[in-house]
C-alpha cells in the first residue's frame, strides 16, 4: 500500500491548474477553486488504477481532506 | 438505474426560470451562442413557440427526479433531420450552480442519448463548445462524443474570437458503450482519466 504522502502526490496529479504546493494530507479539497466533479471522477479512476480500490461519489463527497480519502483507500485495502 | 433528473417537455411558467438564466452574464459566457438581453415577454413568447412546435427543435426542462421535481435548467436537440437521421444537440444549461456537478450532466445526457437514439431513431448527433470551455469537451468525449474538427476563430464573445470544437457520436457509437456497460460510474471516469493522459502527452 502507496504512503500517504504518494496518495498526495496522486491526488495532486488530477488537478491541472493547481499548484501541487497548494495541496497537502489536510488540504479541504472541496474548496479547491478547480475542483469539480471531474475531478472527482478522476480521482475515482486514479485510485481503482494505482491501488486497486473502488470508491464512489458518495465517498468523494463524504471526505473532507485528502487524508480522510486516503483513510477509505486504506480501509478498503 | 434510477437518475438524479429526468427531462420534460417545456411548460408555460418555465419562461420565467429561462429568461433568470439566459440574462445571467456567468451561465451564457461559456456557451456558443451570442449573449444578448432577452425581455420576459420576449422569452413567455418563445417559450410558447418551442412548446406548440417540436417537429425539429425540441426544448426539455431538466427537473430534479425527487419529491421538489425543480427545474434545474434546459436542453434542446436542434435541427433535427429526418431524411439523415441527424440532430445536433443545443447545449445544457444547468442554471443553478449546486447542480453544475458530473452526475446531473451525465444524467441529462443519458436521458438526451436515450430521447434522441431511442425515440427520434437518430442516427447521428452532434454537440460543440468553445475551446475554452474544457470541462464541456472532456464531458462529451467520456460520454462517447469524438472530436470531429475546430471551427477557427467561429463566435466573437467577451472581446475576442474563439475556436469552436465540434463532436459527434453515431448511434453505434452509443449502444456499443451502453450495451458493454460503459456508462456506469467507475467506466466514465476510467475514460475520463484515459483522455486526460492522453491530452498530457
Amino acid at each position: 500500500m502507496k504512503s500517504l504522502n504518494e496518495f498526495v502526490e496522486l491526488f495532486a496529479e488530477q488537478f491541472d491548474d493547481t499548484d501541487v504546493s497548494e495541496i497537502t494530507a489536510s488540504t479541504i479539497f472541496h474548496d479547491l477553486d478547480e475542483y469539480s466533479s471531474l475531478i472527482a471522477l478522476s480521482v475515482i479512476a486514479m485510485v481503482d488504477e494505482e491501488f486497486d480500490v473502488q470508491i464512489k461519489g458518495d465517498d468523494m463527497r463524504s471526505c473532507v481532506t485528502v487524508e480522510d480519502l486516503y483513510n477509505i483507500v486504506k480501509s478498503r485495502k | 438505474m434510477s437518475k438524479c433528473v429526468f427531462l420534460r417537455a417545456f411548460e408555460p411558467n418555465d419562461y420565467i426560470q429561462i429568461n433568470k438564466w439566459r440574462n445571467n452574464y456567468e451561465i451564457q459566457r461559456l456557451t456558443c451562442g451570442r449573449f444578448r438581453y432577452v425581455s420576459s415577454e420576449m422569452e413567455k413568447n418563445w417559450t410558447q413557440q418551442q412548446m406548440l412546435n417540436n417537429t425539429s427543435n425540441i426544448y426539455l426542462s431538466i427537473c430534479l427526479n425527487d419529491e421538489t421535481q425543480e427545474m434545474i435548467g434546459y436542453t434542446s436537440i436542434n435541427d433535427i433531420d429526418y431524411a439523415n437521421r441527424k440532430a445536433h444537440g443545443g447545449g445544457i444549461v444547468i442554471g443553478e450552480q449546486s447542480y453544475r456537478s458530473g452526475q446531473y450532466l451525465i444524467d441529462t445526457l443519458l436521458l438526451i442519448f436515450e430521447h434522441v437514439f431511442n425515440d427520434l431513431g437518430m442516427h447521428r448527433f452532434t454537440g460543440s463548445c468553445l475551446q475554452e470551455h474544457r470541462h464541456s469537451g472532456l464531458m462529451m468525449e467520456m460520454m462517447g462524443f469524438r472530436l470531429e474538427g475546430i471551427e477557427r476563430e467561429s463566435i466573437y464573445k467577451m472581446h475576442n474570437y474563439h475556436n469552436i470544437h465540434k463532436y459527434s457520436i453515431l448511434a453505434k457509437d452509443y449502444y456499443e458503450l451502453l450495451n458493454n456497460g460503459e456508462y456506469n460510474e467507475m467506466s466514465i471516469a476510467k475514460r475520463l482519466l484515459s483522455i486526460k493522459k492522453g491530452k498530457r502527452l
